[in-house]
């Protein structure tokens, strides 16, 4: 049994895929798709060759694609800037909840007399019953929404960089840590952590006010305005 | 059959020309033009999106999204001011093209 709902929104889906159209627009070529079905239809044909013949006299998604991008090209670019400062943000903003919890988890575990080991791992477990929390839920969204993403496709260069970056970062961070603590008076130690945490708090405040700002903006230019 | 190259070229009058008469929707502007061109004008139907877009960002088209008969959503397109100016202008241009090859051929259009 041939069912039209499904069939337009499997081909609306493979639009998005193919030809990275914009929902406004997709939703525009598939009122059109539906005048034409309904237009054949009237005139004899089942609702499976009038599927057929109004996405065929549409045109290919990629040709569609080229003609779209000479349009809206900047809004493209526009949009994988805002995805990922989207990314950028929402990144910062979890890692940032999740390191004062960590750091109140160990502090906390530290002023209730337990031993400064003990009161790393506290942090560290905290921080890892944080992440699952994040990764779980970000998990189930997944399955629950239907992810408009092509099947098996991923930015793989993109992603070793990022791997990369992480653990180079990481490492280096660590490193630092430790040889300034191995090297200064437990004083010294002390008062840079302060000045650290200090600038560090101010730093994400700022990035998080700028990164914000700069959305908003990319989110009015990429809108466009319709007078009346 | 007009060539491919011709009917891409002659879609920006032929748009804000439909529009001028009154406001309308993709589906019904691709009805008009081929019903008007007798089927000898024949759109790849998508590539009409892309070319309102384009008008819309240049000013010449305004939009608004309204309901139609059976209560779907559909995209409605008409001609701004300066749409209808550049209509002015495409006539004027499509008229002395046509003007120059009438004289060079010696014919006269039967509009009969």
């Amino acid at each position: 049994m041939f069912e039209l709902d499904a069939a337009i929104a499997n081909w609306k889906n493979q639009l998005t895929l193919d030809a990275d159209i914009a929902d406004r627009q997709v939703e525009e070529l598939e009122m059109h798709v539906r005048d034409a079905i309904e237009v054949y239809t009237a005139k004899g044909l089942t609702d499976r060759e009038a599927f057929i013949v109004a996405t065929q006299m549409l045109g290919d998604g990629s040709v569609l694609k080229q003609e779209f991008r000479k349009v809206h090209g900047s809004a493209g670019t526009a949009t994988v800037v805002y995805w990922g400062l989207v990314g950028f943000i929402g990144g910062k903003a979890i890692e940032t909840v999740i390191a004062g919890i960590s750091r109140s988890a160990s502090t906390t575990s530290a002023l209730s007399g337990l031993s400064g080991s003990v009161a790393g791992f506290m942090g560290v477990l905290a921080m890892i019953l944080c992440w699952s929390a994040v990764l779980l839920f970000l998990w189930r969204r997944s399955f629950l929404h239907t992810v408009r993403s092509q099947p098996g496709y991923l930015p793989r260069t993109w992603l070793a960089m990022l791997v990369i970056a992480i653990i180079i970062g990481s490492a280096v961070n660590t490193a630092a840590q430790i040889g300034h603590a191995q090297i200064s008076a437990a004083t010294d130690v002390g008062t840079s952590v302060l000045w650290l945490g200090i600038g560090n708090a101010a730093v994400q405040v700022g990035v998080f006010v700028l990164g914000l700002g700069l959305l908003v903006v990319i989110a009015q230019k990429s809108q466009p305005r319709v007078s009346p | 059959m007009i060539s491919k190259e011709l009917t891409a070229a002659s879609s920006r009058p032929l748009i804000l020309a439909v529009l001028s008469g009154s406001e309308n929707y993709g589906y019904a502007i691709i009805q008009q033009v081929r019903e008007l061109s007798g089927g000898e004008l024949e759109w790849s139907e998508g590539m009409l999106y892309p070319v309102m877009h384009r008008l819309e960002k240049e000013g010449l088209v305004l939009s608004r999204w309204g309901k139609s008969d059976s209560g779907r959503r559909r995209k409605y397109y008409r001609l701004s001011a300066s749409g209808k100016r550049a209509l002015q202008s495409e006539k004027q241009q499509w008229f002395a093209v046509h003007e120059t090859l009438t004289t060079l051929w010696g014919t006269k259009p039967c509009l009969s």
